[in-house]
């Protein structure tokens, strides 16, 4: 059976366009004009979002890693590895959205400063898990490993919130301005952001999740 | 209004659209693949 022939689904599906549709609108209609940086500052509006849900979806993967170790379920095999999936998305969007924000802001698109390395570094510890997954070998210890690698990975998330307090502040170019010290009409449309990003967050979780078990039965002896 | 900067504002926001969209019809390919995949194994 089809994943959005279920009219539950469906209705997930309608619900997460339509919210993205009225994001879209409160971004362009409803935010104002940041004096300084245009256009470009309204880019956050769905870099901080990708961020927000790249950690969610991590966070997952660290709770999906432990159910599996202990209760050795394969629905939370399959949690993980698709949220491993996802997060891996939104976090490759944040590095591309952040470069493409630092170019007209910073006059540069890349700087080695500490919440970018961090950022990359959890990026590329998750290619990682996926190699893992591909060229593990036995499927039951693959499992294993990466639930395993997946809950270690996890560590480099407070890491990335922290490494702003690793150097000094000269080597920050980073924003570091609290979002609710922001005005309302900045705030208000950040937080329906996160919430549209976290929205569809579960929509792909649960349909790629489903994806999956299908996968597994099909290549069930 | 002004533009400025209003390419890297939709270059942006086409990029985190676009690749959600894209995401979802991979799944969808996907889904109908395993699908015939376990109606040839049944």
């Amino acid at each position: 059976m089809s994943f959005f022939s279920q009219r539950k689904n469906q209705l997930w599906l309608g619900l997460a366009s339509v919210l993205m549709l009225i994001d879209l609108y409160l971004i362009i209609f409803v935010t104002p004009i940041h004096p300084e940086q245009q256009w470009a500052q309204r880019i956050f509006y769905f870099h901080v979002p990708s961020a927000w849900t790249g950690f969610l979806a991590y966070f997952i993967v660290m709770i999906a890693g432990i159910l599996f170790l202990w209760k050795k379920d394969q629905k939370w095999d399959n949690l993980g590895l698709a949220s491993a999936e996802v997060g891996t998305l939104f976090t490759a969007l944040v590095l591309v959205t952040g470069p493409i924000w630092a170019k007209p802001i910073w006059g540069q698109a890349w700087t080695w400063e500490p919440r970018l390395t961090t950022t990359l570094i959890l990026f590329l510890i998750f290619v990682g898990y996926f190699m893992l997954r591909a060229y593990g070998g036995h499927p039951e210890r693959v499992s294993r490993y990466a639930a395993a690698l997946g809950i270690i990975a996890f560590a480099d998330v407070p890491i990335i919130f922290i490494s702003v307090k690793f150097w000094l502040p000269e080597f920050q170019s980073h924003p570091q301005v609290e979002m609710n010290k922001q005005a309302p009409e900045y705030l208000y449309p950040f937080l329906f952001s996160l919430f549209v990003f976290t929205i569809i967050y579960v929509l792909m979780i649960r349909y790629r999740s489903h994806v999956l078990s299908l996968k597994n039965e099909a290549l069930s002896e | 209004m002004n533009y400025q900067f209003l390419g890297y504002f939709l270059s942006a926001y086409t990029l985190v659209l676009g690749s959600i969209i894209i995401w979802f019809i991979m799944q969808v390919k996907q889904e109908k693949h395993w699908q015939k995949m376990e109606s040839i194994k049944d």
